[in-house]
C-alpha cells in the first residue's frame, strides 16, 4: 500500500478519534489522545518535507498527495500544509480545554472528526464532494453541541436545517459551473448560477439573514465547543471558497460580485456590531460578534484586488487565538459564576481578576484595540476599504465599535459592587492551573499584535496552491 | 538609543522599588532609588536639549507581501521636549515632595507606579508615529485602569472609573479612524507630516482626552488620588494628548469644517468659561483639578483651530507645570508660600514669560469674540490660582529635618523648569507675544480684584463672604449647571438612540430566532434579491 498524506490528515484522525471515543470513560487519556494527536498532525504539516519524503533513519516513506476514496480522489498538496498546521494546531488547542467544566466528553474526539473532515473537503476531487464532506463535519458537530440526555433545542435544529439547505445549493452551483465557463458573458445562467452559489455559501457563514441560528447556538450550546465550531467552520469554508474563485474566470473578473460581498460584509459587521452592544447574556454576545467577524472575512475577500486574501488568512489566527481566550474564560466563569447574564456577573472581577481580565482581553483582541492580535489586520484593511468606499469603511468602523461598547459594559458590571451588599475586595481565587492559560494566550494575543510580521506561520502561503488569485 | 535612557531609568526604578517592597519593604531605600532614577532620567532630558530632533525608528510593519503598514519611532524635537521635560520635572517633583507626605499617600507602590506611568508618558509624548501613539495610549490607560480599581475606596468611584476609560478608549478610536485617514491619504506617515485629512479626527482624540471637545469630566470625584502619585496619573494621559495637539496640522480646519469653526470654538469657550468658573471657587487646589485641567486644554484646542499648534504648547506648559506646583504644594508651610508666586510666572502671559507665545493661538487670526471669551476664561484662572497661593499654611514643624530639605526642592525644581521652558523650551517660546491682550487681561485680573473686595471678599483670599448673595446666588447655580456642562444629558440621549436602535434589533432578531424564523429569513432573502436585482424592473 502506498502511503498518501489524506492517510495523514484524513484517515488518521478519524481512526484515532474513534479510538478515543471507545476510550471516553478515561476522560484524561481520550483527551491526551486527542490532544497529541492533533499537535503531532500540526507539526508534521509545518514541518512536512516539499518532496514529501520522509527519512527516519535507514526508513526513507516516500508519501502520494492523493488517496482515491468510493471514486473519489482526496489530493493535500504540499502548499496547502500551512492551513492543515493551522487547523490541527488550534484543533489540539481547544482538545487541551476538553475537561473544563460542562465540556461534553465527546467534544475532543469529535473535533478531531470535524478537522478531518474539513481537511478532506480542502482537497476532494472533484472539489464539489467538499459540499457533503462539510456536511458531514456539521452532523458530527451536532452531539457535541448538546449535554448528554438534554433536549435538542430550537437553534441547533435552525442550524443543521440551514447547514444542510446550503449543501445541494453549493452542489446545484457545482453543475451549473461546469457549463458557465464556455457560455457568453451576457449569459443570464452566469448570474443565476452566481446567486446559487452566493446562497449557499452565505447558508454556510450564516451571513445575515441566515445568521440566526449562531446566537441561539451560542446562548445554549457550551462556550468551548461554540467557539471552537465558530472558528472552525467559517475559517474553512472560507479557504474552500477560493476554490471557485480560482477556477472561474467570471468570478474573479466581476467587480459586482466582489462589491456585493463588501456590502454583505458591511451588513454583517454592522448588525452584528449594534446587537453586541445591547446583549445581556455573554454566550449570545459572543454569537454577534462571531457575525461581525464573518463581516471583516467577507470584507477581506471583497477587497481581493487590493490584496485582501492576505488579510483574510492573517486574520486567521488571530480570531483563533481570540475565539479560544474568549470560550475558556467563558467556561471558566460559568462555572464559577452561575448564569452569564450580564447582571449575574457584578462584583464579579474583584473575585476572578484573571478570568474576568483574560475575556476582556479576548474581546477587545477581537474589537481590534491596538496592542492586540486583530489591530495590525484590521487597521489596514478598513485603510483599504475607507480609501475604495469612504462609507463602506466609516459603516464598518461604527460597526465594529460595538464590541468595545460591549466590553465597556462587560467590565462596568464585573467592577460594580453588588447592591445592598458590602463592597468585594479584591483576591485572586483562581488556581494557577485556571489562569495560567489565559497568561499564556494574551502573551500570544500582544505578540500577534505587536510583531505579526515576525510571527507568520505561512498561512499566507497557501495561495500558492490557488494559482490564479496569487 | 539616548532617547530611551530616561524611559529604561524610569522602568528599571519602578520595577526594583516593587521588588524590594515585595520582599523587603523599605521606604527610605525605596525612595532613594525613586529620587536617583527620576535625578538621572531628568539630566538625560535635559542634555537631550543639545541633540534635538532625534529620532530612533523601532519597527516597522511595512510589509508589500503581508499588506500591512505603519512603523514604530520616537522623535525628540522642539515640540515634545517641552513636554517631555515639564513631565520628567513633575515626576522628581513628586518623589522629592512626597518626603514631605509619609503620613499621607506617600508608599513607595505609588512611587513605582508614578515611574510607570511617568516613563510611558515620556514614550507618548515622544511617539514618532499615531501607531506607537495608540499602543502607548492603551497601555497607560490599562494601567491607569488597574491602578485606580486596585485602590482601596475603589468600589465607590467604579462608575466613574469606568466611564473614564470607556472615554479613553474612545479617544483611542478616534487616533485609530485617524491613522486610518491619514493613511487613506497619503500612505504611511508620521507625526511630524500628520496629513490635513485626519487632522480634524486626531483633534477629536486629544480633546476627548483632554475632556475639552466634547466636554467631558468623569473625575469630578475621585477616589484617593489626591498630591503624588495622583498628580502624574492625572496629568501624564494629559501631556501626551497635547503633545498630539502641537503636532497638528495648521491647516486642519478644512473648507468644509470651516462653517462649523462657530460651533467648535463657541463649546471650547463655554468648556473654558465653565471650567475657569469652576476653578475660582473649587474648595481646594485638587477638587479644583479636572477644571484647571478642561480649562487650560480649551486654551490649547483653541489655539489648534486657529491655526497655530505651536501656541498650544504654551497653554500645555501652563497647566503641567505652575498646576502641578499648586497640587503638589502640600502640607502647605507658611515660610514657603512665596513659591507659588512664581509659578504666576507660568500662567500670566506676560511678555517673555513661559504663557507668552499662546496668546498667538487665541488671537492669531485678529480679535473676535472667541478671543474676548477665552481671555475672560484666562482671567478667572488666574483669579483661582491667586486665590490658592494666598491661602494661609501651616508650620515647617511637621516636617521631618530631611524633608524640609528636598520638600522645597522639588517645588523649585518646577519653577525652573517654567523660567527655562519660557527662555529655551521651543522656537518661539521667548517672545513678547500679543503683548497687548495678556496685558489687557492681566489688568482684568487687577481690577477684579478690587471690585471684589469692594464687594466685601475676605482679605487675603477672594472668596466671597458666605452671607454674600452672589456667594449664595454662585452656590445655588453652579450645582445645578454642573450636569448641563458635564454633557452628560448628552451622552444620556446619545446611548438611549443606540439603545432604542438595539432595541429594534433585538425585536427583529428575535422574530427570525422564533418559531417562524425560516420563513422570515426565506421572505427577507426574497427581498434583498429583489432589491439587488433593481427591484425586479
Amino acid at each position: 500500500m502506498t502511503l498518501s498524506t489524506p492517510m495523514i490528515w484524513v484517515l488518521s484522525p478519524i481512526v484515532i478519534a474513534g479510538v478515543s471515543l471507545v476510550l471516553q470513560k478515561r476522560r484524561i487519556l481520550s483527551l491526551v489522545l486527542t490532544s497529541l494527536t492533533a499537535f503531532g498532525l500540526a507539526l508534521l504539516a509545518a514541518f512536512f518535507p516539499e518532496d514529501l519524503t520522509l527519512s527516519l533513519g535507514p526508513l526513507t516513506l516516500v508519501f502520494d498527495e492523493s488517496l482515491a476514496v468510493l471514486g473519489r480522489q482526496i489530493t493535500l498538496a504540499y502548499e496547502i500544509f500551512p492551513f492543515i498546521a493551522f487547523i490541527f494546531g488550534m484543533t489540539g488547542l481547544w482538545s487541551l480545554s476538553g475537561n473544563l467544566p460542562g465540556v461534553p466528553a465527546v467534544f475532543s474526539p469529535t473535533s478531531l472528526v470535524i478537522t478531518a473532515a474539513l481537511t478532506a473537503a480542502m482537497g476532494v476531487e472533484p472539489f464539489l464532494y467538499a459540499a457533503l464532506l462539510i456536511q458531514i463535519a456539521v452532523l458530527f458537530s451536532i452531539p457535541m453541541l448538546t449535554s448528554a440526555g438534554e433536549e435538542i433545542y430550537r437553534g441547533i435544529l435552525r442550524y443543521l436545517v440551514l447547514m444542510t439547505i446550503a449543501m445541494p445549493l453549493i452542489l446545484i452551483a457545482g453543475w451549473l459551473l461546469t457549463g458557465v465557463v464556455i457560455l457568453p458573458p451576457e449569459s443570464p445562467l452566469i448570474g443565476q448560477s452566481a446567486l446559487v452559489l452566493g446562497l449557499g455559501f452565505a447558508l454556510w457563514l450564516a451571513v445575515f439573514p441566515f445568521h440566526s441560528w449562531v446566537p441561539m447556538v451560542s446562548q445554549h450550546s457550551q462556550p468551548m465547543v461554540v467557539s471552537y465550531l465558530l472558528f472552525i467552520l467559517p475559517t474553512t469554508i472560507l479557504v474552500f471558497g477560493l476554490n471557485f474563485i480560482n477556477r472561474y474566470a467570471f468570478l474573479r473578473t466581476s467587480g459586482e460580485i466582489f462589491n456585493i460581498i463588501r456590502i454583505s460584509g458591511v451588513v454583517m459587521i454592522l448588525f452584528g456590531g449594534i446587537l453586541t452592544t445591547v446583549q445581556d447574556n455573554l454566550k449570545r454576545g459572543f454569537g454577534f460578534s462571531a457575525l461581525v467577524e464573518t463581516g471583516f472575512s467577507l470584507l477581506a475577500v471583497g477587497s481581493i484586488a487590493e490584496g485582501g486574501l492576505v488579510w483574510m488568512l492573517m486574520l486567521f489566527p488571530a480570531r483563533a487565538m481570540g475565539y479560544y481566550l474568549w470560550g475558556y474564560a467563558l467556561t471558566r466563569l460559568e462555572s464559577h459564576c452561575g448564569s452569564l447574564d450580564i447582571t449575574n456577573l457584578r462584583g464579579c472581577a474583584r473575585q476572578f481578576p484573571m478570568l474576568t481580565a483574560g475575556l476582556l482581553l479576548a474581546q477587545l483582541s477581537v474589537a481590534g484595540l491596538p496592542l492586540l492580535a486583530s489591530f495590525p489586520v484590521k487597521i489596514a484593511l478598513l485603510t483599504q476599504i475607507m480609501t475604495a468606499q469612504t462609507a463602506l469603511g466609516v459603516w464598518s468602523f461604527i460597526g465594529n465599535l460595538g464590541l468595545f461598547i460591549f466590553t465597556i459594559r462587560l467590565l462596568l458590571n464585573f467592577v460594580m459592587p453588588i447592591d445592598r451588599e458590602p463592597p468585594r475586595f479584591w483576591a485572586l481565587t483562581e488556581k494557577a492551573s485556571e489562569f495560567l492559560p489565559v497568561i499564556i494566550v494574551v502573551l500570544v494575543l500582544v505578540a500577534l499584535g505587536l510583531i505579526p510580521q515576525h510571527i507568520d506561520i505561512g498561512l499566507t502561503n497557501i495561495l500558492t496552491a490557488f494559482p490564479q488569485l496569487q | 538609543m539616548l532617547i530611551l535612557l530616561p524611559v529604561g531609568l524610569l522602568l528599571v526604578a519602578s520595577s526594583a522599588i516593587y521588588i524590594l517592597d515585595l520582599t523587603r519593604p523599605k521606604y527610605g531605600t525605596s525612595w532613594l532609588i525613586a529620587a536617583a532614577a527620576s535625578i538621572l532620567a531628568w539630566l538625560a532630558v535635559f542634555i537631550l536639549r543639545l541633540r534635538l530632533p532625534t529620532t530612533l525608528r523601532l519597527a516597522s510593519w511595512n510589509i508589500p507581501e503581508l499588506n500591512l503598514s505603519g512603523h514604530f519611532s520616537l522623535l525628540l524635537d522642539y515640540d515634545s521636549w517641552p513636554y517631555a521635560l515639564a513631565l520628567i520635572t513633575i515626576t522628581l517633583a513628586v518623589i522629592l515632595s512626597d518626603a514631605a507626605r509619609t503620613r499621607y499617600d506617600s508608599t513607595p507602590r505609588a512611587w513605582s507606579a508614578s515611574l510607570v506611568i511617568a516613563a510611558l508618558g515620556l514614550l507618548a509624548v515622544q511617539s514618532g508615529t499615531t501607531l506607537i501613539m495608540m499602543l502607548i495610549w492603551v497601555v497607560v490607560d490599562l494601567l491607569e485602569l488597574l491602578y485606580l480599581l486596585g485602590l482601596k475606596d475603589a468600589h465607590q468611584f467604579s462608575l466613574r472609573i469606568i466611564v473614564s476609560y470607556g472615554v479613553r478608549t474612545a479617544s483611542i478610536l478616534f487616533l485609530f479612524l485617524g491613522t486610518m485617514q491619514g493613511w487613506a491619504a497619503r500612505g504611511d506617515f508620521d507625526v511630524t507630516q500628520i496629513p490635513t485629512e485626519a487632522g480634524f479626527v486626531f483633534l477629536l482624540a486629544a480633546g476627548l482626552r483632554l475632556g475639552v471637545f466634547p466636554l467631558n469630566l468623569p473625575f469630578l470625584k475621585e477616589p484617593t488620588l489626591r498630591r503624588g502619585a495622583g498628580n502624574i496619573i492625572r496629568l501624564t494621559p494629559v501631556a501626551a494628548s497635547l503633545g498630539l495637539l502641537a503636532r497638528l496640522p495648521a491647516d486642519l480646519v478644512t473648507p468644509g469644517l470651516e462653517r462649523w469653526m462657530p460651533l467648535f470654538m463657541g463649546l471650547l469657550s463655554l468648556s473654558a468659561l465653565y471650567a475657569g468658573a469652576r476653578w475660582l471657587v473649587a474648595v481646594d487646589e485638587v477638587d479644583g483639578r479636572p477644571y484647571w485641567i478642561v480649562a487650560w486644554a480649551s486654551l490649547a484646542t483653541a489655539s489648534v483651530l486657529n491655526g497655530a499648534p505651536q501656541a498650544s504648547i504654551a497653554w500645555g506648559m501652563a497647566l503641567i507645570l505652575p498646576g502641578s506646583l499648586l497640587f503638589l504644594y502640600f502640607p502647605r508651610i507658611q515660610r514657603m508660600n512665596f513659591l507659588l508666586f512664581f509659578g504666576l510666572a507660568g500662567v500670566l502671559g506676560l511678555p517673555y514669560t513661559l504663557a507668552a507665545s499662546g496668546w498667538q493661538g487665541l488671537a492669531g487670526n485678529g480679535f473676535t469674540l472667541w478671543t474676548l471669551l477665552f481671555m475672560v476664561a484666562h482671567v478667572l484662572m488666574v483669579m483661582g490660582y491667586l486665590e490658592r497661593a494666598f491661602q494661609p499654611g501651616g508650620v515647617p514643624g511637621a516636617l521631618e529635618s530631611w524633608a524640609r530639605l528636598v520638600f522645597p526642592l522639588g517645588l523649585i525644581l518646577i519653577i525652573q523648569a517654567i523660567i527655562a521652558l519660557g527662555l529655551i523650551g521651543w522656537p518661539g517660546a521667548f517672545t513678547a507675544g500679543v503683548w497687548w491682550l495678556s496685558l489687557v487681561s492681566n489688568g482684568l485680573v487687577l481690577l477684579v480684584i478690587l471690585l471684589i473686595r469692594r464687594f466685601g471678599a475676605i482679605p487675603p483670599y477672594f472668596q466671597l463672604p458666605a452671607s454674600s448673595r452672589l456667594r449664595t446666588a454662585l452656590d445655588w447655580l453652579f450645582p445645578r449647571l454642573e450636569p448641563v456642562f458635564r454633557f452628560e444629558w448628552v451622552y444620556r440621549a446619545g446611548w438611549q438612540i443606540y439603545s432604542f436602535l438595539g432595541m429594534l434589533l433585538k425585536s427583529f432578531s428575535s422574530v427570525l430566532e422564533g418559531k417562524g424564523g425560516i420563513l422570515w429569513t426565506a421572505l427577507i432573502l426574497v427581498l434583498l434579491i429583489s432589491i439587488l436585482a433593481g427591484g425586479g424592473s
